[in-house]
């Protein structure tokens, strides 16, 4: 399955009015994201080896963060700032999730993806593996 | 006001806000400003100040435990930077605040960041596209270091 598969499932829920269905699709556009970003690196030949089921959100996000490559370092803090529109969602009962919420989250997962595409190119993306691996290393996730 | 929070790079930027005029409230566990109270107090000589103070009026909260952590960490003055820079891009913004919180199911609990929440009242586009700006800022004045270390939300109201 492609990550991209879970943005229709968060189209599919913002479509909709009840809160919960607005919050879940929040996490479904984080996670759109979030897998792109997994699955992309891991195709490029970086994957996390050592426990990869421990800190996983943390690696990708990390990996991109200390890539040295402007586009990978943006896509970085839009995974963040979703993985915290996505912690609101699923946590923070008590905070306000409308619709505007949802929609953005979706619109965001979209962009980063996007963005990322039309602005990386070979050259950067070997940059971005050879320091995002010698990040990985120095955390020891691989 | 203790030496910690009157130290703060933070406190420093959030003084320049108020350009000589006495905050009306003050909370120990919040650094909070409310530029309205400016305006109840105002005469009307200042109306010109008032209406461009209105119209660009913040509720600004930075809790104490983001402070602390911030100092503790050399980070106030990253924070100091986010808060002018969001104060900048974000055209409609009705509130911005700081505050602490833990990624609960990737990372040690014992591992904070700090949450930059931006209330803001403009149509999708616009804020997307400042949401943009924003990043594209901390993506290459930021350093990666320090950077990992702040999310920002922004919230349509």
């Amino acid at each position: 399955m492609e990550p991209a598969e879970f943005l229709k499932t968060a189209e599919l829920l913002k479509a909709q009015t009840e809160e919960a269905h607005l919050r879940t699709s929040a996490g479904r556009s984080y996670y759109a994201a979030f897998l792109y970003f997994r699955e992309h690196l891991k195709q490029i030949g970086l994957e996390k080896t050592r426990k990869p089921g421990y800190e996983a959100h943390a690696f990708v996000i990390q990996c991109l963060k200390f890539c040295e490559v402007t586009e990978g370092t943006k896509a970085s803090q839009y995974l963040r700032d979703l993985q915290q529109v996505r912690e609101d969602a699923d946590y923070h009962l008590e905070m306000p999730f409308m619709q505007n919420n949802a929609d953005d989250a979706f619109l965001k997962a979209q962009k980063v993806i996007e963005d990322y595409k039309n602005g990386i190119t070979a050259e950067k993306e070997k940059m971005l593996l050879k320091k995002a691996s010698a990040h990985a290393k120095t955390k020891c996730w691989i | 006001m203790n030496d910690l929070l009157t130290s703060s790079p933070v406190v420093n930027l959030i003084a320049l806000d108020l350009n000589g005029i006495d905050t009306s409230y003050c909370d120990i566990g919040d650094i909070i400003l409310r530029v309205k109270d400016f305006f109840v107090e105002s005469d009307s000589t200042t109306d010109t100040k008032i209406i461009r103070e209105l119209e660009n009026s913040v509720f600004k909260t930075v809790s104490k435990e983001c402070l602390e952590f911030c100092d503790s960490q050399g980070l106030a003055s990253i924070l100091a930077e986010c808060l002018m820079k969001a104060k900048e891009l974000f055209s409609s913004r009705i509130k911005l605040s700081a505050d602490l919180d833990y990624f609960r199911d990737d990372q040690a609990e014992n591992t904070p960041h700090v949450v930059i929440r931006v209330e803001v009242s403009s149509d999708q586009h616009t804020a997307i596209e400042e949401y943009d700006q924003f990043v594209c800022w901390m993506a290459t004045e930021i350093p990666p270091s320090d950077s990992q270390h702040f999310t920002i939300t922004v919230k349509r109201v």
